[in-house]
């Protein structure tokens, strides 16, 4: 077993794991269940997470890796009582349908928009190129993310007022 | 992994290089190899995560250098890199792939669907090769995928960083695949030197359709001294197809990847050419 300790949605966490186990499963063992298990191998994205702020598949992620590292989920974006404009993009633009993608595309939404305030539907396409989706044909999703970039361009110039 | 009962972390690659001296190390960079690896005997794993001297890319006028820890989407998004090599490592994988997929990693494992190793072969890329005994040396990225990567790896070495010669000249490339995140069906990249409108020097690569990306020097001498015309690019794209042993595809059948070598051949020479 690997002493590790990590940072997951701002709580300090401090365990020991086996070598082989992934980022993913400790995640769900912890009670982290957004962060869903599709594939399990790099291929369908429902395990997306930020790592340091970059967005990752979480089943790739040896949990001994993460070490000292911080994780956020969608818990950190926000709840139904206080929701990210990204969330409540999603909602407005019947963006989600049956949901099982959706946690990790918003966090896939949340560091294009980070890095790129004002994205093209081409950056968005690009942005979410790692996220399957079965329900939707994503239009509704690029659609979404326009609608929350925008709205947080904007929350954050009545911020600088 | 499953009996690793080590993880180590070291901050320089001469802790590294040190700590390779070991058996049964596994080196973790990006992390997507790791997870098909089912080797039980692997005692040790070596994550480089922390070494922040293979992370830099550096371009002066002579060469691009990029560090073996640098990842695709860092790449991607170099406002100073080659076009070919942007778009090449745009079409790696999906986004949090190339968040994590690095330069050393797309030339360790030798596998069919590493598309870097088929561009670094036209751009005529040396690897850089440390090892505790042996100091740094310097292979040609042709040499090194010829031997395959794990014997060229073995005796405790790590790859550190690759270096492209520059001018590059004319240069291009393409990913063919069924969409834009699948694996590979075929690569080809080509680069051209032409001076008096004669083909002075030629490099061809592929990979996708054969086990491990090479170059084809069939293809290269059939178009040394001859004119930059349409006719000799199609001639060297036949040659191509001619000297090539395919990996049987279950997607896509021979006489598939035949066609796709010989059009994607003769259209990247074109367009190398202008």
């Amino acid at each position: 077993m690997i002493p590790i300790q990590m940072d997951i949605n701002g709580q300090m966490v401090e365990l020991e794991v086996a070598p082989d186990l992934t980022l993913l499963d400790l995640l769900r063992d912890l009670g982290v269940t957004s962060v869903k298990k599709g594939c399990g191998e790099g291929d369908c994205g429902a395990c997306g997470v930020l790592l340091d702020g970059v967005y990752v598949k979480s089943c790739l992620i040896l949990a001994a890796a993460a070490n000292g590292r911080r994780v956020e989920t969608v818990e950190s974006l926000g709840d139904v009582e206080n929701p990210h404009p990204l969330q409540t993009a999603f909602v407005d633009a019947g963006a989600v349908q049956c949901g099982f993608c959706i946690p990790s595309m918003l966090l896939a939404a949340k560091s294009l928009i980070d890095e790129n305030p004002d994205p093209t539907d081409e950056d968005i396409r690009e942005g979410l190129d790692g996220n399957l989706c079965r329900c939707t044909g994503y239009v509704k999703q690029i659609e979404a993310v326009k609608m929350a970039a925008a709205a947080m361009r904007q929350e954050k110039e009545e911020g600088h007022e | 992994m499953i009996n690793v009962e080590r993880f180590l972390r070291p901050v320089s690659v001469s802790e590294a290089v040190n700590l390779l001296q070991e058996p049964a190390v596994f080196l973790l960079a990006g992390g997507t190899a790791a997870s098909m690896v089912r080797d039980e005997k692997i005692r040790t794993v070596i994550d480089l995560s922390g070494l922040e001297e293979l992370k830099a890319i550096d371009v002066n006028g002579q060469r691009i250098r990029l560090g073996a820890m640098v990842t695709m989407t860092r790449i991607r998004r170099h406002p100073g890199l080659p076009e070919a090599l942007v778009r090449c490592a745009r079409g790696i994988g999906s986004t949090p792939l190339r968040n994590v997929i690095t330069v050393g990693g797309e030339l360790a494992h030798g596998v069919y669907w590493n598309d870097l190793p088929v561009l670094l072969l036209a751009l005529d890329a040396v690897v850089e090769v440390q090892s505790a005994t042996e100091g740094v040396r310097r292979v040609p990225v042709a040499e090194f995928l010829a031997e395959h990567p794990k014997k060229a790896l073995s005796g405790g070495r790590m790859i550190t960083a690759v270096e492209i010669p520059l001018p590059a000249g004319g240069v291009s490339y393409e990913k063919f695949a069924r969409t834009l995140v699948d694996y590979t069906l075929c690569d080809v990249a080509v680069r051209l030197r032409i001076e008096g409108g004669l083909v002075r020097d030629a490099r061809v690569a592929v990979g996708g359709v054969v086990p491990l990306a090479r170059r084809i020097p069939e293809a290269e001498q059939a178009l040394s001294g001859m004119p930059a015309t349409p006719e000799s690019f199609a001639h060297a794209a036949r040659a191509a197809v001619e000297n090539l042993a395919f990996r049987p595809d279950f997607r896509i059948s021979r006489e598939y990847q035949k066609h796709l070598v010989e059009t994607l051949v003769r259209r990247h020479l074109a367009a190398a050419a202008n």
